[in-house]
């Protein structure tokens, strides 16, 4: 799941000219994440952003359960 | 939308374009979006021309390791890339570990290069691999050169805290160095996140020129066959770009996860995968020029990896990011120890990891059959010394999609020390990579000037390790590629209008919708579940021809269309994939005996391919022609075999 900060992103437009998948264009001078099913959750655009306002997170199933405490 | 507009036509292609931001960005239209907000508008398709020495097709980690090289070797190099190298390809996000034999250690615990290939020929081979001992030798005695050369570029490989693992007789080295293979210490582990950007940065440093966004769509040929550079069509622009090249290397990715929606899905958490590259282009590619194309059939194996959840898919609980991992039952009882209850370097530790190998990707194994019967399995970390788990989180930092999951990880605030990892039956995925033949380390194809490096070479993708083979061949590739440069004279491609033409009707088809229209996604989910339907299942010689038909129906039955050239480049992806669901159909037929999971029912009827021959398959006067090759020449190798 992509999750951008429209309030920190500042357009640079880093993350359209990363993004393996050509995931991303700007949209009002923000990242937009035109094609975000199309995304494969490499994190390319979270790790290179250079104000961190992009967020990749995994959603079932591919978020991670565990049980926290063994019993 | 169209992020980018193409240049003043040039070409007499008049192309009515739908804009397919329509609707969905009504709020707050933005500048850019504004210029194209009409629901049709009117664009061309235009044409842009390069000469190189050396073209290079893909820039992942051996297309740029290859660029690299030939550049060193004098030639001009030009690499085109379909995404962008800064984040492109299997390595996009990171690859952290490169298998490699540097003396000055092995030499310690005699380990040779010669163990090295022999591990290979095992280890690589039962998943696909074509068994070069030839390939595999060449990779033995320069990996460990090119590791320095890596470190040589400021990617770190040399850590304060050494050899994080239980390797006692390599301390102290600086390298953390994991095992793998017979649990020798092989695989050194080093902080890769970021070595596409590292790369990409040397690649332009020696002046190779980079086209990103551009998705090669044919090699060109003189009049002798002789590959003389590429066509490509932009992926953000209508533009056709023609590269007229002396050599031409393939560097294009191996897996072809997009052949069935488990794969495509990222059921695996690996970064081999990246569906936008697993679409079997450089196949696709390679065979229209006549290069034959190895173990099709392979790539069909959708079930080869059987158990598939993050404690399995980013390694096995013993392996290089759970040194410390072991499987529990419901009651804690220990299923599978931790990897320090057996003495390293002893058979029975050997043997336990082969084991524990089986269990995991057969799906056959006694993990699986636990499962079957309704236990409850774990995973877990709980006997992972502090050092340990540092290295855990360490590991889980460097490579493709791992980054995610120690994010995911971290935001739900999971402590080692205590959580457990429900184990269960998961997904498949088409992971076995197929290649390109090739006649030796040379990298050289069927095709004069044509050289297929990275995971296309030779089915050695899974055979050699992936990041390390890509880096030791792309180099060779490279080398290879210029130097052949050198002797000859400027190409002569003697097809390029013909297939600019062509490339420009195709387009102008895909992008008009007059007669009814398909969108890419909607093809590639009926060619997903075309192939999910038959590979796999046990087959004859008949029902495998109805496949075909039923593929060829479907083919000719679909109207594929694209609204925008990333759309285009979607649809270009997918048609790729039919041709290649295509080339595994006649790659079964052509492979006379059971394999795997394949069960030919009609086996009897036929002579048994022998493991260790590959199938062959490429086009010749437009029609698929099949063979078989034998690979170079087979290990005496110390140890049994596992899978066939």
């Amino acid at each position: 799941m992509i999750i951008i900060d429209k309030h920190t992103c500042t357009g640079c437009g880093t993350c359209v000219e990363v993004c393996p998948e050509d995931v991303y264009v700007l949209k009002d001078g923000n990242a937009f994440a035109l094609y975000a099913t199309e995304c494969w959750v490499c994190g390319s655009c979270m790790f290179d952003c250079p104000v961190q306002a992009i967020e990749i997170d995994l959603e079932p199933p591919h978020a991670v359960r565990f049980i926290r405490k063994a019993g | 939308m169209l992020t980018r507009m193409p240049d003043p036509p040039f070409s007499k292609y008049q192309i009515y374009l739908r804009d397919e931001a329509e609707g969905s960005l009504t709020e707050n239209p933005t500048s850019t979006y504004d210029e194209e907000k009409e629901m049709v508008h009117m664009t061309s398709i235009t044409t842009k021309e390069y000469q190189a020495d050396v073209a290079i097709i893909g820039g992942g980690l051996s297309g740029l390791s290859a660029a690299i090289e030939a550049s060193r070797q004098g030639a001009e190099v030009l690499v085109v890339e379909k995404g962008n190298t800064l984040r492109s390809g299997l390595a996009g996000s990171g690859i952290d570990h490169i298998q490699a034999h540097i003396p000055e250690f092995h030499d310690r615990i005699g380990y040779t290069t010669e163990d090295l290939v022999n591990d290979q020929y095992e280890f690589g081979g039962n998943i696909g691999g074509l068994r070069s001992n030839t390939l595999a030798r060449y990779f033995a005695e320069h990996s460990g050169e090119d590791i320095r050369e890596l470190e040589r570029y400021g990617i770190q490989f040399r850590f304060e805290n050494p050899c994080g693992q239980s390797i006692g007789h390599l301390k102290p080295c600086g390298y953390k160095i994991v095992p793998q293979f017979h649990y020798v210490p092989t695989s050194y582990n080093f902080a890769g996140r970021d070595i596409k950007r590292v790369l990409t940065k040397e690649v332009l440093k020696v002046g190779v020129r980079i086209l990103n966004r551009v998705q090669v769509r044919s090699i060109l040929v003189d009049e002798q066959g002789a590959a003389a550079g590429v066509v490509g069509m932009g992926t953000r622009s209508f533009e056709i770009v023609t590269v007229q090249a002396k050599t031409t290397i393939l560097a294009t990715q191996g897996g072809i996860a997009r052949i069935s929606k488990a794969g495509a899905g990222g059921t695996s958490f690996e970064n081999f995968a990246a569906p936008s590259a697993s679409t079997g282009a450089g196949k696709v590619l390679a065979a229209h020029v006549g290069a034959r194309v190895l173990n099709m059939e392979l790539t069909g194996l959708i079930d080869t990896y059987a158990l598939m959840d993050y404690s399995f898919s980013v390694g096995l609980p013993s392996g290089s990011w759970w040194p410390a991992g072991r499987i529990v039952d419901e009651n804690g009882e220990v299923v599978v120890p931790r990897n320090t209850d057996i003495p390293e370097e002893t058979p029975q530790y050997k043997q336990r990891y082969r084991q524990l190998v089986e269990d995991y990707y057969s799906g056959r194994g006694r993990i699986a059959e636990l499962l079957a019967q309704g236990r409850r399995l774990y995973f877990d970390l709980q006997e992972a010394s502090e050092e340990e788990l540092e290295n855990i989180w360490w590991a889980l930092g460097h490579e493709g999609k791992t980054n995610v999951l120690k994010h995911h990880l971290i935001k739900q605030g999971v402590d080692f020390k205590e959580a457990r990892f429900p184990l269960r039956l998961g997904g498949k995925g088409a992971l076995v990579p197929a290649g390109i033949w090739v006649k030796d380390d040379t990298t050289e194809t069927d095709v004069l000037n044509l050289y297929a490096t990275g995971d296309e070479i030779a089915g050695t993708g899974s055979g050699l390790p992936v990041a390390g083979g890509a880096i030791v061949f792309g180099k060779r590739s490279g080398e290879q590629a210029a130097l052949r440069a050198r002797e000859i004279p400027s190409p002569t491609a003697t097809n390029t209008a013909q297939v600019v033409e062509g490339l420009m009707r195709q387009t102008e088809a895909l992008l008009d919708d007059k007669n009814g229209s398909v969108t890419w996604k909607q093809a590639e989910e009926s060619l997903q579940n075309l192939a999910e339907h038959t590979l796999g299942r046990p087959y004859t010689q008949v029902s495998i021809e109805d496949d075909l038909s039923l593929l060829s129906q479907a083919t000719s039955s679909m109207r594929l269309q694209a609204g925008n050239p990333h759309e285009l480049s979607r649809c270009f992806e997918v048609s790729d994939l039919y041709q290649i669901l295509g080339f595994i159909y006649h790659a079964i037929l052509a492979r006379t005996s059971s394999l795997g999971p394949y069960i030919r029912a009609d086996e009897a009827d036929y002579v048994a391919l022998p493991w260790g021959v590959a199938t062959t398959i490429s086009i010749k006067d437009g029609k698929p022609s099949t063979g078989t090759v034998s690979f170079h020449e087979a290990s005496s190798s110390k140890y049994p075999t596992i899978h066939r």
